[in-house]
C-alpha cells in the first residue's frame, strides 16, 4: 500500500472551510507546513492513517488475541499435562498447511505432529522441586474451542521423588506476539479423599512464570483448605491477633486495690485466658454465621473501622488500670478503675467479638462460595481460625506466666506494649474510617 | 503488611474484582481438565481440522508475511520496522484481529520499552496502546511525540482521536487546531467537525462534512469513509435517519466489509426497527465479536432462535475474560443488558466500561442500563455529562 500520486494533499485549507472552523475553533498557526513535515507525513502517515483515523471508537475486535490454555495434574512422581494451542498460530509458525490453502486437514497435521509437539514443549520449562523435567508428548488431538480449533497436545514427566512444588516457565509465542497469555490451570487430585481442588494463573511476558504447591498427599481436601484459609487470616489479619493479644497482656495479672498483682495460681490465669478466647469464639462464630448466610449485612468500612476502635478500647483499658494501679495507694478505697473486668474477663472479648465475626465473613465472602454450599467451608474457616488462635495463645501463656512478676512484664510489655498497639490500632482507625493511606504496616 | 482489609479502599477493589471475575472464570471454564473434554483423534486424513483463513491471503498479507521475514533477519531497521508495525495495524483495521497488534509490537521490540523511542515508533506505540485501550499510556506517548516534533499531523490526529474517545473535547479541539495547517482540507475538517458534532454543533458540523466531501472529491478513500461515517453518525444522533442511512450506504460502497460501518450501520437498523435488514447486513461475518453480538440481537428482535449465538459469544466473552482483558467492556455491557437480559452485571460493566470511555454509544449504554435498574444517580450522571457538553443525541434525552 504505497501512498497514492493522486493523494498528494492539497496545502491549507480552501477560504470558506478555514472561515467556518474559525469560528469553531481558536484562530489557525501562521505558518505552513515544511516539506520534511509533509514528506513524513506521507511516508508515515498516509499508510497508518486511515487505521489510527478513527480506532478508539472501534471496539469491534474479533475473538480474543492468540491464548494457550495448559491444564497441568500432578499425581506423585509423574506431571500430566493438556496444552491446546490455537492452530492459526502454529501455522504461522510452522506453515502446517502444506498446500496453503487454509484449509487444514488431519493428513496435514498429522505429517507434522513431530514438530509440532517438538515446538510446543521447547517453549515451556517444569521444574519440579528444582529439577528441570523432560517432558514428552504421549498423544496429539485436536479440539474446537469458541475461538477457533486447537491443536492438543498432552505430555507427560516423571520427576525422581514425589512431587512438592511445580514451577512453570512459560515462553509460547512471546517472542512473535506479546499479547499472547497462557491460562494455566493446575489440578490437584487428591488420592485420599477422591476430591479435586484448582489454582488458576495467567502468564504472559511480563509474569512467564508461576509456582504451584503440591503438597503432602497431593491434594487437600476443600475443608482442609478452608482450615488452612482460617489460619492463615488470623496470623496475616495482625487486627484480631492483636486485639486478643491487648486483652491477654493483664490476664495473668491481677488488679487490686493498690496496682497488678501477679497472678499467685496458674490454674486462675488459664481459667480467664480461656474464658477470653472462648468469649471471643462464640462471639465471632455467631455473627460470622449470620453474615455467611446473609441474615446481617454490614458495611465493610463500618466493620473495619469499628475492629480498629475494639483495639484501641481494649488498650485504653489495660492503661487505664495500668495508671490506677501505680498512683493509688492502698489507702485510697475509691475503685477508680473496672474491677469488674477482674471477674467478669468475657465481657469486652465477647462484645467486640460480635464485630469480629463480619470481619471474618468479608473474608469469607472473598474466597466465593455459594450459598447453597457453604456449611462446611464455613466450619472448616471457623475451626482454622480457632486452631490459629489457640497456637497463638499456647506461645504466649507460658511465657507471661513466668514473667509475669518481673518488672519488664508489669511496668514495660503491659503499658508500653499497650501504647504501641494502641498507636497503630488509631493509625488504622482513621485511614479506615476516613479512607487514608498512610502507615506502612 | 496491612492486615486484610476486606473491601473498601477504591483501586484494589477493583482489582480485587477483575481477579475475583478472572478465577472464578477460569475456574468454571467448561471441560478443561485433562480427563473430561471435548477434545478428539478425527478418523479421516482429509477431515478439515481448522480453517485458517476464510479465503487466500490478499496481496497485502502476502507482501507483509514477507516484510516481516525480511525484519526478523534485519530486527534494528528501523524504517522497515515501522513500515511493517503500519501495515499491521491497517491490516488489523480490516480484520478486527488482535494478533496483528501483537505482531506490530514484536516488529517494534527493539525500541518498545525505551521510554523515548524514535517518534515513528512513538506514534505508532500510541496507537497500539489506544487499541488495547490502554489510553493514558498513548496519550503520553503522543505528548512526547509531539515534544520532538510539534507539527506532527499523525500524532495530533491520534491525540484529537483519544480525547473524543475519552470524552475529553476541550483538548480534542485543541488538537485539532494544528491539523488546520498541517493536513489536508478534508482530514482537517473532519477531525474538526467530530468535535463539533459532539458539542452543541452538531448540525453546523453535518453541513461542513457535506460541503467539505463535495469539495474534496479526489481525496483518499479511507479518508471519504471517515467523513462518511462521521456525517452519519451525527446525522443520526440528529435523528435524520434516512440521510443517516444514504451517508452508511454510500461509505459502505466505498468500504464494503469495514467492521466499524457495518455495526454502526446495523445499530441504526436496529434502532430503526428493522432487525432482518440489520441481519442481513451482518449476516456474511462470523468473526468479529462485536457483529456477531449485533446479530444475534437482530435475530433475537426478528423473534428467530438466537440461543445457540448467545452462547457462543458467552464462551468468547468468558475466554477474553480469562485472559484479563478488559478490552471489550462496551460490548460485554451491551451483550449482559440486551440478550443475557442481566441487568445488575450490565450496569456494573457499563460503569466499569464509562470510566475508561465516554463516547455516545458509551452514554447510552449506561443511561439504558441505569433505566432498567432503576439507578437514578448513574442516570443523572450521564445526563448531566450529557447537557455538560451540549452533546446533541435523540437517545440521550431525559424523560418527561
Amino acid at each position: 500500500m504505497k501512498p497514492l500520486a493522486n493523494a498528494v494533499p492539497q496545502r491549507g485549507i480552501p477560504p470558506g472551510t478555514a472561515g467556518v472552523l474559525a469560528r469553531l475553533f481558536l484562530p489557525a498557526p501562521r505558518s505552513g507546513p515544511t516539506t520534511r513535515d509533509r514528506a513524513r507525513f506521507l511516508a508515515l502517515g498516509w499508510i497508518a492513517l486511515p487505521c489510527l483515523l478513527w480506532f478508539g471508537t472501534l471496539n469491534l475486535q474479533a475473538h480474543t488475541a492468540s491464548t494457550a490454555w495448559l491444564t497441568l495434574s500432578v499425581s506423585n512422581q509423574t506431571v500430566s499435562g493438556q496444552w491446546e494451542i490455537p492452530l492459526r498460530d502454529l501455522d504461522e509458525v510452522l506453515g502446517l498447511d502444506a498446500n496453503d490453502d487454509g484449509q487444514l486437514t488431519w493428513g496435514e497435521l498429522r505429517a507434522r505432529h513431530t514438530d509440532l509437539g517438538g515446538y510446543s514443549l521447547d517453549h515451556l520449562t517444569l521444574d519440579a522441586d528444582g529439577r528441570t523435567l523432560s517432558l514428552h508428548v504421549t498423544e496429539h488431538r485436536i479440539r474446537q474451542r469458541s475461538d477457533g480449533s486447537c491443536a492438543v497436545v498432552r505430555f507427560k514427566a516423571d520427576a525422581p521423588e514425589p512431587v512438592q512444588d511445580l514451577r512453570i516457565h512459560y515462553r509460547l509465542f512471546f517472542d512473535r506476539d506479546p499479547l499472547h497469555r497462557g491460562l494455566v490451570r493446575f489440578v490437584n487430585r487428591s488420592t485420599a479423599s477422591g476430591s479435586e481442588s484448582a489454582s488458576a494463573s495467567v502468564l504472559s511476558p511480563d509474569h512467564p512464570t508461576v509456582a504451584f504447591h503440591v503438597g503432602k498427599d497431593t491434594a487437600e481436601n476443600p475443608f482442609a483448605l478452608f482450615v488452612r484459609e482460617g489460619m492463615h487470616h488470623i496470623w496475616t489479619g495482625y487486627d484480631h491477633l492483636l486485639f486478643l493479644l491487648v486483652l491477654l497482656l493483664p490476664s495473668v495479672l491481677l488488679r487490686t486495690g493498690d496496682g497488678w498483682r501477679p497472678e499467685p495460681s496458674f490454674r486462675r490465669a488459664l481459667t480467664r485466658v480461656l474464658q477470653i478466647v472462648t468469649a471471643f469464639t462464640v462471639a465471632h462464630s455467631l455473627t460470622l454465621g449470620l453474615a455467611a448466610f446473609d441474615f446481617v449485612r454490614l458495611p465493610s468500612r463500618l466493620v473495619e473501622s469499628t475492629i480498629a476502635a475494639s483495639i484501641v478500647f481494649a488498650a485504653v483499658t489495660n492503661l487505664w488500670r495500668f495508671r490506677a494501679g501505680i498512683r493509688e495507694s492502698a489507702l485510697d478505697p475509691r475503685p477508680l478503675q473496672p474491677l469488674f473486668l477482674n471477674e467478669r474477663p468475657w465481657l469486652v472479648p465477647f462484645v467486640f467479638g460480635l464485630v469480629h465475626g463480619f470481619g471474618f465473613a468479608g473474608v469469607l465472602a472473598e474466597l466465593g462460595l455459594s450459598r447453597s454450599a457453604l456449611g462446611w467451608p464455613l466450619l472448616g474457616f471457623n475451626l482454622g481460625v480457632e486452631l490459629g488462635q489457640l497456637a497463638c495463645v499456647a506461645g504466649f501463656l507460658p511465657f507471661a506466666f513466668l514473667l509475669r512478676r518481673s518488672r519488664f512484664y508489669r511496668f514495660g510489655a503491659l503499658p508500653v506494649g499497650s501504647t504501641l498497639i494502641l498507636l497503630l490500632a488509631a493509625g488504622w482507625f482513621i485511614e479506615r474510617a476516613f479512607d487514608l493511606s498512610f502507615l506502612p504496616l | 503488611m496491612k492486615p486484610p482489609l476486606s473491601a473498601h479502599r477504591p483501586c484494589p477493589r477493583c482489582r480485587g474484582w477483575v481477579f475475583v471475575c478472572v478465577l472464578v472464570a477460569i475456574l468454571g471454564l467448561p471441560g478443561s481438565g485433562v480427563a473430561s473434554d471435548d477434545s478428539k483423534v478425527p478418523d479421516r486424513d482429509s477431515e478439515v481440522v481448522a480453517t485458517l483463513r476464510p479465503s487466500s491471503r490478499t496481496a497485502a498479507e502476502r507482501e507483509i508475511l514477507t516484510m516481516r521475514a525480511q525484519l526478523a533477519k534485519d530486527p534494528v531497521n528501523l524504517p522497515l520496522a515501522t513500515d511493517v508495525a503500519s501495515r499491521l495495524i491497517v491490516q488489523f483495521r480490516i480484520e478486527s484481529d488482535p494478533r496483528c497488534l501483537g505482531f506490530a509490537q514484536t516488529a517494534l521490540a527493539p525500541w518498545w520499552t525505551n521510554p523515548v523511542p524514535p517518534i515513528e515508533v512513538l506514534v505508532l506505540r500510541a496507537t497500539i496502546r489506544q487499541s488495547l485501550h490502554d489510553f493514558p499510556a498513548a496519550l503520553a506517548d503522543l505528548d512526547a511525540a509531539l515534544v520532538l516534533n510539534p507539527r506532527h499531523p499523525q500524532a495530533w490526529l491520534t491525540k484529537a482521536t483519544l480525547h473524543t474517545v475519552r470524552g475529553e473535547y476541550g483538548p480534542a479541539r485543541r488538537a485539532c487546531v494544528p491539523l488546520l495547517q498541517l493536513t489536508d482540507a478534508l482530514t482537517a475538517t473532519t477531525a474538526a467537525a467530530t468535535v463539533a458534532g459532539l458539542t452543541g454543533d452538531a448540525a453546523r458540523s453535518v453541513e461542513l462534512l457535506e460541503a467539505a466531501l463535495q469539495r474534496e472529491m479526489d481525496a483518499p478513500v479511507a479518508i471519504r469513509v471517515w467523513a462518511l461515517t462521521q456525517l452519519a453518525e451525527t446525522t443520526a444522533r440528529l435523528g435524520r435517519s434516512a440521510e443517516s442511512e444514504r451517508h452508511f450506504r454510500t461509505a459502505l460502497s466505498l468500504a464494503p466489509r469495514d467492521p466499524y460501518l457495518l455495526g454502526g450501520y446495523a445499530d441504526l437498523l436496529l434502532d430503526l426497527g428493522r432487525p432482518d435488514e440489520a441481519a442481513a447486513l451482518l449476516g456474511a461475518d462470523r468473526k468479529i465479536d462485536g457483529l456477531r453480538m449485533r446479530f444475534a440481537e437482530a435475530r433475537q428482535s426478528a423473534g428467530h432462535e438466537s440461543q445457540a449465538e448467545i452462547q457462543d459469544l458467552e464462551g468468547r466473552f468468558a475466554d477474553a475474560l480469562a485472559r484479563g482483558d478488559r478490552v471489550h467492556l462496551r460490548e460485554e455491557a451491551r451483550f449482559h443488558l440486551r440478550l443475557l437480559r442481566r441487568p445488575a452485571s450490565a450496569l456494573r460493566l457499563a460503569r466499569e466500561n464509562w470510566e475508561v470511555q465516554k463516547e455516545p454509544a458509551d452514554a447510552r449504554l449506561l443511561l439504558e442500563c441505569a433505566r432498567v435498574s432503576n439507578d437514578r444517580a448513574s442516570a443523572a450522571q450521564v445526563l448531566g455529562w450529557v447537557a455538560t457538553n451540549r452533546l446533541e443525541d435523540i437517545h440521550l434525552q431525559a424523560r418527561p
